[in-house]
């Protein structure tokens, strides 16, 4: 019979994406036995906990050093494998790959007992990508307004128009120019700097 | 003039390891080879070669600079799903090194006034002392279908070294400075810039470098799916005309001066210049090249030599199967690419392994009789 719970570690330095995840898992009882953000002794601890499913960021250096340990260890009781070889399907490995999740697994756990927690990894991993960039389109639209508001600014003061007629300056500059208003507005703010 | 080829897909993402040997990709891009053949290259910095595997095999990138196993290991499927794939140029020869701690060179009694020892007298002399340890040695590599993980091997047994003696695991590169000033490690067989990195910052001595174990062996390769190779001809053919052509751009004198400034850009090697301020970017010790001969040609008989180094580790049970050899190197890629920008290419597949052109520490011969 098969063990109700698998024990799962965490590889991950970015610290918020893996609580995120290890709530998650926590709430389908799933039990996640060690989260590493440094992996200095990532070989040490794998050998005391002998986890059922390793998570790591796809992109940690880390891969190579479990991939040793996956080597060696098929002389081992618990020898592990790259979770691709468990999952048929490319679509959900490419899926997988693109959210930056790699896992390593206890070689003979069965393909049904590894997705659902596979598909919660990959899940957080998406999301927390997808705040990422969320988080940094908005700082690039915020920088953005704050360039047009200083260009618009320096316009007002410079030919002593209205923000109505300033906006208009820097619209009809973008469209003559064939330029982005941000462009015209960075150019004309390091031009009239130097007035 | 170059020819030209009918590139079915021009946009391409191509992954490298930051490491000196991802030249090439490096050079291609910068000096615009890429774009001469019509191909908009981006290229991705990746951490491990375990991520190089996985991104290639699944399409997530289109093609990469991989160690000179690692194309075997995928298609055989060690240690994950098969995914066949194939290589139609080396990119690089030579270039990895052994260091050993300061702490285990004074054992050794190596003086660091003296000439280098030979790797056979060194191994003899480490044999000796082992007899007398009372705890194993500890050595590193990166990833275990590696030539350094190979050569390091390859050392140790024909010193006669016990491998219950030393006990070799996995380490990122970045790490390795670390655990030898800690004591975790005695050594480790890595790429370039690591060894000099390491010896320069006080941990460790260069010991043996890979050149001196397997003579002009091929390090470093270009490589795709089969699906890849399959349903896109022609790009892949323009992805090897270029990087060939940065092969042979890293051989002229204009590479020896403005190779550095290329390589440390931010994207690339970041803090190269800070790391290496001074003096010649390939230490001479360490011997390291791109071009010339026949360094670019994929020859089947050392793809063969690899499977064999496979088996003698236990990663690879099977016998020496000649079907995935000439399914994963691919000489006759490189000889369309190489008629093409006339350069010369051998007409065999295979040669005798071991006989000058290419030569093992121990005086070994490899061949395989079809």
């Amino acid at each position: 019979m098969e063990r109700a719970e698998l024990s799962v570690m965490l590889v991950d330095d970015e610290t918020e994406r893996a609580q995120l995840l290890e709530q998650a898992l926590q709430q389908h009882g799933y039990q996640v036995i060690c989260r590493l953000t440094s992996t200095a002794a990532l070989r040490h601890h794998v050998e005391r906990l002998q986890p059922d499913m390793i998570i790591i960021d796809m992109d940690s250096p880390d891969r190579d050093t479990l991939e040793h340990m996956a080597v060696i260890s098929q002389h081992n009781p618990k020898p592990i494998v790259f979770f691709a070889e468990q999952d048929q399907d490319p679509d959900n490995i490419r899926l997988a790959i693109q959210a930056g999740v790699s896992a390593y697994i206890v070689d003979g756990l069965t393909p049904k007992r590894v997705k659902p927690i596979l598909d919660v990894a990959i899940a957080r991993f998406h999301e927390f990508q997808q705040l990422r960039q969320q988080l940094a389109s908005s700082q690039t639209a915020l920088a953005e307004q704050q360039l047009l508001d200083k260009a618009k600014r320096l316009l007002i003061k410079h030919r002593g128009c209205t923000e109505t007629e300033a906006f208009q300056t820097l619209r009809k500059l973008a469209m003559d120019r064939q330029q982005k208003m941000t462009d015209v507005a960075r150019d004309l703010i390091s031009l009239m700097e130097v007035l | 003039m170059t020819a030209h080829y009918q590139a079915e897909k021009t946009r391409l993402t191509l992954g490298f390891v930051p490491l000196l040997d991802a030249a090439p990709l490096i050079v291609a891009l910068e000096l615009g080879l890429f774009q001469a053949q019509g191909l908009e290259v981006r290229l991705q910095r990746e951490q491990s070669w375990a991520a190089i595997r996985d991104k290639v095999a699944w399409g997530v990138l289109d093609g990469a600079q991989m160690l000179a196993p690692l194309p075997l290991a995928s298609t055989l499927g060690l240690g994950t799903q098969a995914v066949a794939m194939q290589t139609g140029l080396v990119l690089s020869q030579g270039g990895n090194a052994i260091s050993l701690s300061n702490r285990l060179c004074e054992q050794l009694a190596l003086a660091t006034t003296e000439a280098a020892l030979p790797p056979l007298e060194l191994g003899s002399r480490l044999k000796h002392w082992l007899q007398q340890a009372t705890e194993p040695l500890t050595l590193a590599t990166v990833s275990p279908y590696s030539c350094h993980h190979y050569q390091l091997h390859y050392w140790l047994q024909v010193s006669g070294i016990d491998p219950r003696q030393v006990k070799v695991i996995g380490l990122p590169p970045a790490e390795m400075a670390a655990q030898l000033s800690t004591g975790k490690i005695d050594g480790f067989c890595v790429g370039e810039p690591w060894n000099s990195l390491s010896e320069r910052s006080g941990h460790s001595r260069i010991v043996i470098s890979s050149d001196q174990l397997w003579q002009h062996w091929p390090e470093k390769v270009f490589a795709v799916t089969s699906d890849f190779a399959n349903s896109q001809p022609q790009t892949h053919l323009a992805l090897l005309t270029a990087l060939l052509q940065a092969c042979q751009w890293l051989a002229t004198p204009e590479a020896a001066t403005g190779l550095k400034n290329l390589l440390a850009q931010p994207a690339y090697l970041p803090g190269l210049e800070h790391k290496m301020p001074a003096g010649p970017l390939f230490n001479s010790q360490i011997p390291q090249a791109f071009f010339g001969g026949e360094l670019n040609f994929p020859w089947c008989s050392q793809a063969a030599w690899l499977l064999t180094q496979m088996r003698q580790l236990n990663q690879w049970q099977g016998p020496l199967n000649t079907a995935v050899i000439t399914e994963v190197y691919r000489p006759d890629l490189y000889r369309q690419v190489a008629a093409n920008l006339h350069l010369s290419a051998p007409t065999k597949d295979w040669r005798l392994e071991g006989a000058g052109a290419s030569r093992f520490v121990d005086g070994s011969l490899f061949g395989v009789v079809s």
